[in-house]
C-alpha cells in the first residue's frame, strides 16, 4: 500500500468502496509496521530534495541551523506524525476525506479538493523542473539552458521541449495507473539514498577535508538579505509536510496501521531524506560556491551538480527520484480533480492535472522557490487538520457536536469555512504583503482555526439546541 | 536464483557507495568510481525486482 493508493480511493467519494473509504478499516486489512517504514523512507528521498539542501546554501543558513535545526525540526514532525496523526488515523480508521465530509459537508470537501489539487499540480510541477535539469545533461552543452535560483520564467524552447517530455511522459504513465512507478520507487529508495550519501562524500573528497561544519558555514551573506535563520530552518523541515501530518492528510494511510506507533516509522522519510539528504545536497551547492565561485543566491542547477559529482548513476537518480514522487502526485491531483466533478471520466481528470503540473513545471519559479511554496502548501492545508484534531480529542469536552455534518445533515458548514479560511487569508497577507517566511505560518494558522471552530461550533451547537428545543 | 540476486543487490549498493568512499580517501580515480556506480545502478534496478518483491 503506497501513499498514492491509500488516497487514490479517497478523493472519489463516490466509488464502490475497495479500500474502505466510507467505512473504518477492518481488522483483517490492517498492516504491522515494516509496510509504513518502506513507503515513508520512499516518499521522502524525492527529486526536490537535490533542490531544497542547495537552496538551504542560497539562503544562507548557518552549520549550526543546519545541522541542529533540522534535526529538531524533523523530530518535531515525527512526533506530530507518531501523536497527531497516527493517534486519530488508529482511533478512528477513516480517511482524511471521510472524515472531512462528516465535519464540514459534502460540498465543502469539493472545495479541499481543489485547494489539494493544485497545490499537488504545483508539486508536480517543481519535480517536472527538477527531472528536466538532469535530462538536460544528456545533450551536448548549452543545448537546454539550465535555470539558476533566480530564474522565473522557462529559459528557452529547448527547456519548455524537456519540461512537456518529461511531464508528458509521467502524465501517461499516471493516466495507465502509478502502481509499477510506486514500484520502481520502492525498489530505488535504498539505492537512491546512497546516491545522495555519494554526492557528499565527492564534495568532501574533492574539498578535501572532513569538516562538515566549516563547509556548511557561510562564506558570503546573501545579498539580498533573504537569509533563513535557525527558527527558519527548524519550522521549514517541520511544516514542510504539514499537509500529510498536521493537515491530516496522512490518516489515509495511518488508518490501515496496527497501533499507532506506526507514527514513528515517519522517522524514516525524515531522517534519511530530509536530514542526510538534505545536507548531502547542500554540500553540492557548497563545492560550487567554493571551487567554481558560483554565487549561492545565484545557484547552480542539480542535474549539472549531481552530473558533475557522480555522473550517469546521479542524473538517473535525479529522474528517478522526480518521476517516482511526482506520479504519484499527478494521479493524486487528478484524484482530487475528479472529486469535484464526479461525472469526469478519471483519466480526463488526470490529463487535466497533468497539464497543469506541465505548465507550472515549464516555470522554474515554483521549483526555485520551494522554500516558501511548502510554506504556503501547508499554510492552506493544515488547519483542516486543526478542525480534526478538535473534534476528536476535543468536541465532547467543549460540549460541541461531533461530525456535525454529519449528525446535523448538512453539506455545507459554514462554520468550517470561516475557521478555515479566516486564518489562512489573514496568513497570506502577511506573506505576500509583509514577507514573513511561509513556514512561520502554517502553526499558527492551525492553531487560530482550531480555536474558531471550537468557539463558532459552540455557537452553532447552541443555536440547533435551541431550535431542537422550539421544534 | 533469489539468493544470488540478493547478493549482486548488495554488491550494488556497496558498488553505489563504496567508490565515492575510496575516491574520498583518494584511493580511486574520479571515471573509474563514475563507472562503477553506473555499472551498480544497472545491477541493482536488474537484480532487486526479483528478491524485493518477496520481501
Amino acid at each position: 500500500m503506497t501513499t498514492a493508493e491509500a488516497t487514490a480511493g479517497n478523493a472519489d467519494t463516490t466509488s464502490t468502496s475497495s479500500e474502505y473509504e466510507r467505512e473504518r478499516v477492518p481488522e483483517k486489512a490492517l498492516k504491522g509496521p515494516a509496510a509504513f517504514w518502506g513507503m515513508y523512507a520512499g516518499e521522502h528521498t524525492a527529486g526536490t530534495e537535490f533542490m531544497i539542501g542547495p537552496l538551504f546554501v542560497a539562503w544562507g543558513a548557518d552549520a549550526a541551523s543546519l545541522i541542529f535545526g533540522l534535526l529538531i525540526g524533523n523530530l518535531l514532525a515525527v512526533l506530530t506524525w507518531r501523536y497527531l496523526t497516527a493517534s486519530i488515523a488508529c482511533s478512528e480508521r477513516l480517511t482524511l476525506y471521510f472524515t472531512m465530509e462528516r465535519i464540514a459537508g459534502r460540498h465543502l470537501v469539493t472545495l479541499y479538493n481543489l485547494a489539494n489539487g493544485l497545490l499537488f499540480c504545483f508539486l508536480a510541477g517543481a519535480m517536472i523542473t527538477v527531472s528536466a535539469t538532469a535530462v538536460g545533461q544528456f545533450f551536448p552543452e548549452g543545448t537546454v539552458k539550465m535555470p539558476t535560483f533566480e530564474s522565473t520564467m522557462p529559459t528557452g524552447v529547448a527547456w519548455v521541449i524537456a519540461c512537456v517530455a518529461i511531464g508528458g511522459a509521467m502524465t501517461v504513465v499516471a493516466m495507465r495507473g502509478y502502481s509499477v512507478v510506486a514500484k520502481v520507487g520502492h525498489l530505488a529508495a535504498p539505492w537512491m539514498f546512497l546516491v545522495f550519501v555519494a554526492c557528499a562524500l565527492v564534495t568532501l573528497g574533492r574539498l578535501e577535508t572532513t569538516d562538515i561544519w566549516g563547509l556548511l558555514t557561510p562564506t558570503v551573506e546573501p545579498a539580498d538579505g533573504k537569509k533563513i535563520s535557525f527558527l527558519g530552518v527548524v519550522c521549514f523541515s517541520w511544516f514542510c509536510n504539514a499537509a500529510m501530518h498536521l493537515g491530516m492528510a496522512d490518516l489515509s494511510v495511518l488508518r490501515f496501521a496496527k497501533k499507532p506507533s506506526a507514527g514513528w516509522a515517519s522517522a524514516a522519510g525524515m531522517f534519511l531524506g530530509h536530514y542526510v539528504a538534505w545536507i548531502c545536497a547542500a554540500l553540492l551547492l557548497v563545492y560550487w560556491v567554493r571551487e567554481k565561485g558560483v554565487d549561492p543566491a545565484v545557484g547552480k542547477d542539480p542535474g549539472t551538480m549531481v552530473n558533475d559529482a557522480v555522473g550517469w548513476a546521479g542524473l538517473a537518480c535525479v529522474v528517478i527520484a522526480g518521476w517516482t514522487t511526482a506520479n504519484p502526485t499527478i494521479y493524486r491531483a487528478g484524484l482530487a480533480f475528479q472529486g469535484m466533478v464526479p461525472s469526469m471520466p478519471r483519466n480526463v481528470a488526470t490529463l487535466l492535472a497533468g497539464s497543469v503540473c506541465i505548465a507550472a513545471g515549464v516555470f522554474p519559479a515554483f521549483a526555485m522557490n520551494l522554500l516558501g511554496f511548502v510554506g504556503i502548501y501547508g499554510t492552506v492545508l493544515a488547519p483542516v487538520g486543526a478542525i480534526i484534531i478538535v473534534d476528536h480529542f476535543f468536541a465532547e469536552r467543549l460540549g460541541i457536536r461531533r461530525a456535525p455534518a454529519a449528525s446535523l445533515g448538512m453539506n455545507f458548514n459554514g462554520v468550517v469555512v470561516l475557521s478555515w479560511l479566516l486564518p489562512v487569508g489573514v496568513a497570506m497577507g502577511l506573506h505576500f504583503g509583509l514577507d514573513v517566511f511561509a513556514s512561520y505560518l502554517p502553526l499558527p494558522s492551525a492553531i487560530a482555526c482550531g480555536v474558531l471552530y471550537a468557539v463558532l461550533s459552540k455557537m452553532q451547537s447552541r443555536a440547533a439546541d435551541r431550535r431542537l428545543a422550539v421544534g | 536464483m533469489k539468493k544470488l540476486a540478493m547478493l549482486i543487490g548488495l554488491a550494488a549498493l556497496a558498488g553505489t557507495i563504496v567508490p565515492p568512499a575510496l575516491f574520498m580517501m583518494k584511493q580511486m580515480p574520479h571515471t573509474t568510481m563514475q563507472i562503477v556506480m553506473l555499472v551498480s545502478a544497472v545491477a541493482w534496478f536488474v537484480t532487486a525486482p526479483v528478491w524485493m518483491k518477496a520481501e
